[in-house]
């Protein structure tokens, strides 16, 4: 289980695998996180509740992960810790948990311009497993 | 949809076909020589020339630089070219970071007056400029009121707050304002991506650069653009933040649902679109202004920031450094320009994605200064060999709607770089080059060095030698500052 950062040439990705969806919108999460910092440097001293519907799954995948780009480019927010439920394959109710991004403490990796759905095609179930690619 | 696939035949030297094929309505032309072509077959990018070929009412041919590869949708490095009543207009056609662009300044500070200054102008220029993750200015956080009249003033918004001077404006593409403008259609999520934003240079790829004239092509077109050998440049390399990527992620969700609603078919779906006779079509025309704009208005503060820097540490004024706007170019747009097809006069709403405008002189948007050279291009290289100036031709208004190539594009994905950086110092290397880097984050550095990006001037040689640009000067680097 898990993500899997994948060579990309001007950009990058990840495979990411699950045995549930919102496991799998975990740790699509996850890898988000992995790309702008160092995920085992973020605490949980923040909250936060998340609701997004979308026509598809792939749709409510890329809305979650701009969701979170959204927060972290507004609110300096950083999310390591989720739980997530997934109605129908298109309804996301989700509580995460991080930080205030701190220079001093978080390292910074790369700035994310936006989630694409280049190559996003959930497959299988379970497990579950995509490929997302960012467009940095 | 399915493409039978690509069959390329080279036309001369520089110029090779995709012949049109199945779903495809016009041709695919690729700009490259045999060497750049070898890398360039090696992904998916041919495939997206010949997909974006398949758009309805695409005019003329899918065209592609030499600097080409692949993207989402539209292959970087992309023209085409669309009727205004039976084409459509793609997000995916723009990219996301709307009117990513160069600006390119002259001075008349020295070479050796900058070498002995290096430091001093590196960590001056880092402190100034906003960069990296995260970046926003304290002082410069906007109101509601105030993104709106950046969205729809550009350039000009920000010389009304001190930032730069008149004279900078007509030196601009679309003189930093394109006005189809409309503050209404972006949302809310935009403005509070781009809120603190304006007036920093980003990440990734982004940079200023402060350089030096190395060699002259041209020395009558250098000397009306104001460069000369020896004497100091600036770049600056940045787009429109959040405010744009946001503005893109936005309309990519309102095309998908337009594609389907007036049953296009797409190859890709990242090629979503809509007819720009459509309410959705003319939405994103504008929003995308929108985000031009603020583009363009934060290349014009960053050039106040850089004026400062030469200012505080030369210790002089405005008039003895002489650093004026040479030109800035968008390189991810969608404009309606008016062109020749069939010997007819036509408006077409053109795509650029990773390419650039490239005018010929007498053009009525050249600008006045530049009616004899033609419209300058600016290429930057990576941050360790050089960046290429050249101005625009007959050639690139006959073939390709104006448009020449971008950059140098990456042979060489981020985690390859940083494998390959291993046990080494970017930094120091380049040091020894003679060139100081600053940036906000050593990843950044890194993934960025030198060895990850194609070798500018093989794009440039090409462009020039099928004609559709004319090389005037190349710059190398002194110091540079990243995100």
């Amino acid at each position: 289980m898990g993500y899997r950062r994948i060579a990309h040439t001007g950009d990058t990705g990840f495979e990411i695998e699950g045995q549930s969806l919102p496991e799998l919108f975990r740790e699509a999460a996850l890898g988000l996180l992995d790309t702008i910092t160092d995920p085992e440097t973020v605490q949980t001293s923040v909250k936060r509740e998340f609701h997004i519907e979308a026509r598809d799954t792939e749709q409510l995948l890329v809305a979650w992960l701009s969701e979170l780009l959204y927060r972290f480019d507004t609110e300096d927010l950083l999310f390591s810790e989720f739980s997530i439920q997934i109605r129908d394959g298109t309804h996301l109710k989700a509580e995460a948990k991080g930080e205030v991004f701190d220079p001093k403490r978080h390292p910074i990796k790369t700035e994310v311009k936006g989630v694409t759905y280049h190559q996003l095609k959930i497959e299988g179930g379970p497990p579950y497993r995509t490929r997302v690619i960012l467009d940095l | 949809m399915e493409l039978p696939p690509v069959r390329l035949e080279q036309i001369d030297p520089y110029r090779w076909r995709i012949p049109k094929a199945g779903p495809m309505h016009v041709d695919g032309i690729v700009y490259a020589t045999e060497k750049l072509m070898e890398s360039i077959r090696e992904d998916q990018s041919l495939q997206q020339v010949a997909n974006v070929a398949t758009l309805p009412g695409i005019v003329k041919a899918s065209i592609a630089m030499p600097d080409i590869h692949w993207g989402y949708g539209f292959p970087i490095g992309g023209v085409a070219a669309f009727d205004l009543e039976r084409g459509v207009i793609s997000p995916g056609g723009v990219g996301y970071d709307i009117n990513c662009g160069v600006r390119l300044l002259r001075s008349d500070i020295t070479r050796k007056q900058a070498e002995q200054k290096k430091k001093e102008l590196v960590e001056t220029l880092f402190s100034r400029v906003p960069t990296g993750v995260g970046a926003h200015r304290k002082e410069l956080k906007l109101s509601r009121e105030e993104m709106k009249q950046v969205a729809q003033k550009g350039a000009a918004w920000a010389l009304t707050k001190g930032f730069g001077e008149q004279a900078d404006i007509a030196h601009i593409e679309e003189e930093g304002c394109i006005p189809q403008a409309d503050p209404d259609l972006v949302s809310d999520r935009a403005y509070e991506r781009g809120r603190d934003q304006l007036g920093t240079l980003g990440s990734g790829n982004h940079f200023a650069e402060v350089g030096y004239v190395e060699e002259i092509y041209d020395e009558s077109i250098a000397q009306a653009l104001g460069l000369a050998p020896d004497f100091v440049t600036v770049i600056i390399h940045c787009g429109s933040r959040g405010f744009g990527h946001q503005i893109c992620t936005d309309y990519l969700e309102v095309m998908a649902r337009a594609a389907q609603k007036f049953g296009i078919d797409l190859p890709d779906r990242q090629l979503a679109c809509a007819p720009l006779s459509s309410e959705e079509g003319q939405h994103y025309l504008a929003a995308m202004a929108c985000g031009a704009n603020f583009a363009f208005c934060n290349r014009q503060i960053i050039t106040h920031y850089v004026r400062e820097t030469f200012e505080e540490v030369f210790g002089i004024g405005p008039k003895e450094h002489g650093l004026r706007v040479v030109y800035d170019v968008c390189h991810n747009i969608a404009k309606i320009e008016e062109h020749v097809v069939d010997g007819k006069r036509q408006k077409v709403c053109m795509h650029r994605k990773g390419a650039t405008r490239a005018l010929p002189p007498g053009h009525p948007l050249t600008p006045e200064a530049y009616k004899d050279t033609g419209q300058p291009v600016l290429i930057p290289g990576d941050m360790g060999r050089y960046s290429y100036v050249l101005v625009g031709t007959e050639g690139a208004l006959k073939e390709t709607f104006g448009s020449c190539c971008h950059g140098a594009g990456r042979v060489m994905s981020r985690h390859e770089a940083k494998r390959r950086a291993r046990g080494r110092s970017i930094v120091d290397e380049l040091k020894k080059q003679g060139i100081l880097i600053r940036a906000d984050g050593m990843a950044t550095i890194v993934e960025e060095m030198p060895e990850a990006y194609k070798d500018v001037s093989l794009v440039v040689e090409a462009v020039h030698a099928a004609g559709i640009g004319k090389m005037v000067a190349r710059l190398k680097p002194l110091c540079v500052i990243k995100g």
